[in-house]
């Protein structure tokens, strides 16, 4: 069944959409990430314009993420400070992301700046994924006491503030600038960030477990949404029409990929989501390596 | 042959039929095309009559608009695009065809003068004046669908004409203007204009519209659409 999607100027087949939302959907559940990293390329493979696919994979991934925020809510599992301190940084960094996204698409590079930042961000968080997961496995036997969090140079800077929610007394600064970072990222690349969040919420942050993903999902509902609202007025590429149906998709995959994923170990699923992240990467870079079919490409002036 | 001599002409060919008064009359199966959200792509019929002998010639004409051509370099190992070529003003849709190929039956000058085929077209750029852009330009455009050198004009019966103008999904809205003319003797000897809209209509239409003129409205819409959607469907889908 074809559907013509009003924004993207194209027609594509709606169960094909479905089936696309589905998949990312059932891998988000599973990994407890948003799934924006799938998408976006992912609808750059089916054709939608880099511009049209980066700001719709942020509305779906706000919408797919409304649900779960709401579940961690109810649970008081939102450190709502720490939440609010990401947000301050997140508006920023997709305010500024956005910009450059403009200016970017201007000049006609707007693939390639999606492609690098996919390549670069998705390689390196890929690959401390996987490493760090294998050094779980094989630690597991000698399992050592772990402190609770370690103290790093971060930690002496000034403008401290209490995030009773997550046990910590840090500087506002690290949170700010975590915030700032993602925030860039999910302007650039249609992301919730999630996947990039919540190590830097555990391992640099120094966060409870209990409170990341509430947390990290409290950032990427308002900065998606933030994203949602900049990129409509700034480059109208939001197709609400192809963010309903991978919506829809996504939703119902989701709950598939949730029960199974309660079933796999958190070492391991780190580790598959690790390499799952560093495919999408190979596959990325060997489309900017490999010599394109059509040389030329036609936009309006 | 002269024009006088060509007119004096049609004007026997008017006195032998009084009924048909004019050597050409031709008219659209539907002036309208509507982009729907189920939209694939579509074709408009061009029917009429002519005064035998000659030639049909079809030539359907978009709107001028500006278009960048870039292409892709290689730099240290990577695609990127590099140079581009700026046309100022490019018709988004071309469309010709005649009952014969239009360069046997029209003479060079009459089909420049009338700018009937591609290569009559002008398409002047700033940047890159490398021909191969103009080149690209139009093998993409006439994958889309967008530039047609081979519409095909049925001839029925000897007076009758019928074409088929495929409509590809990529079209933009807008007029668009359907150019019938016969052709004797390699020269213009009757031409007529059909109008063609080609409109969004329906669902698709709206949100484009708003999403153009309202963007922050549009953008808050979005928002609230998609997270109510999100919830919803959490809802309904739960598994436990």
């Amino acid at each position: 069944m074809q559907v013509y999607l009003p924004i993207a100027e194209m027609s594509v087949d709606a169960l094909l959409l479905l089936g696309v939302g589905f998949v990312v959907g059932w891998l988000s559940g599973l990994f407890g990430v948003g799934g924006g990293f799938l998408m976006t390329p992912l609808l750059v493979i089916l054709g939608v314009p880099s511009a049209v696919a980066v700001s719709t994979s942020a509305t779906q991934t706000m919408g797919a993420s409304v649900s779960g925020l709401m579940a961690h809510w109810r649970r008081g599992n939102v450190d709502v400070r720490m939440g609010l301190t990401l947000l301050v940084g997140g508006f920023v960094g997709s305010a500024v992301g956005v910009q450059i996204f403009a200016i970017v698409r201007r000049a006609g590079q707007a693939d390639f700046l999606v492609a690098v930042f996919y390549i670069v961000v998705l390689g390196i968080v890929g690959a401390l994924m996987v490493i760090e997961s294998a050094r779980a496995i094989l630690r597991r036997k000698q399992a050592a006491p772990r402190r609770l969090h370690q103290h790093l140079w971060i930690h002496g800077l000034p403008f401290k503030t209490r995030f009773r929610a997550s046990r910590l007394y840090i500087s506002i600064l690290p949170p700010l600038f975590v915030g700032v970072l993602v925030g860039l990222l999910s302007a650039v690349m249609g992301v919730g960030g999630g996947f990039l969040l919540v190590p830097l919420m555990i391992y640099v942050l120094g966060m409870p477990t209990s409170v990341v993903i509430g947390t990290s999902l409290f950032q990427i509902v308002f900065v998606t949404a933030n994203v949602t609202f900049l990129q409509s007025v700034a480059t109208q590429s939001v197709d609400i029409v192809l963010a309903l149906l991978l919506l829809a998709g996504s939703v119902a995959g989701a709950q598939f990929g949730a029960s199974m994923g309660s079933k796999l170990r958190g070492e391991e699923m780190r580790g598959l989501l690790g390499l799952l992240v560093v495919a999408v990467a190979a596959q990325l870079l060997w489309r900017l390596l490999q010599r394109p079919d059509e040389l030329y490409s036609v936009m309006p002036g | 042959m002269s024009a006088r001599f060509a007119l004096l002409l049609a004007l026997f060919a008017g006195l032998a039929a009084p009924l048909s008064a004019q050597p050409l009359v031709a008219e659209l199966g539907r002036a309208r095309v509507e982009i729907t959200t189920a939209f694939v792509g579509d074709s408009v019929l061009v029917f009429g009559a002519f005064d035998p002998p000659g030639d049909v010639v079809v030539v359907v004409r978009g709107q001028p608009r500006p278009a960048v051509v870039r292409r892709k370099v290689n730099v240290a190992g990577i695609w990127i695009n590099g140079p581009s070529a700026r046309f100022a003003s490019l018709p988004n849709f071309y469309a010709v065809g005649g009952t014969r190929p239009v360069w046997e039956a029209m003479e060079p000058n009459e089909r420049r003068g009338a700018t009937v085929g591609l290569d009559t077209v002008s398409m002047l750029s700033r940047g890159s004046q490398d021909p191969a852009f103009r080149d690209a330009l139009i093998r993409i455009r006439d994958t889309q669908g967008l530039y047609n050198g081979r519409i095909g004009v049925d001839v029925i019966g000897g007076r009758l004409f019928r074409a088929q103008v495929p409509i590809p999904a990529l079209i933009e809205p807008g007029d668009y203007l359907i150019d019938v003319m016969l052709v004797r003797e390699g020269r213009i000897m009757a031409r007529q204009e059909l109008a063609l809209a080609v409109v969004r209509t329906g669902f698709a239409a709206d949100v484009n519209r708003v999403a153009r003129q309202q963007p922050a409205l549009y953008g808050l819409a979005c928002i609230a659409i998609a997270a109510f959607a999100g919830w919803a469907g959490a809802f309904l889908f739960r598994r436990s």
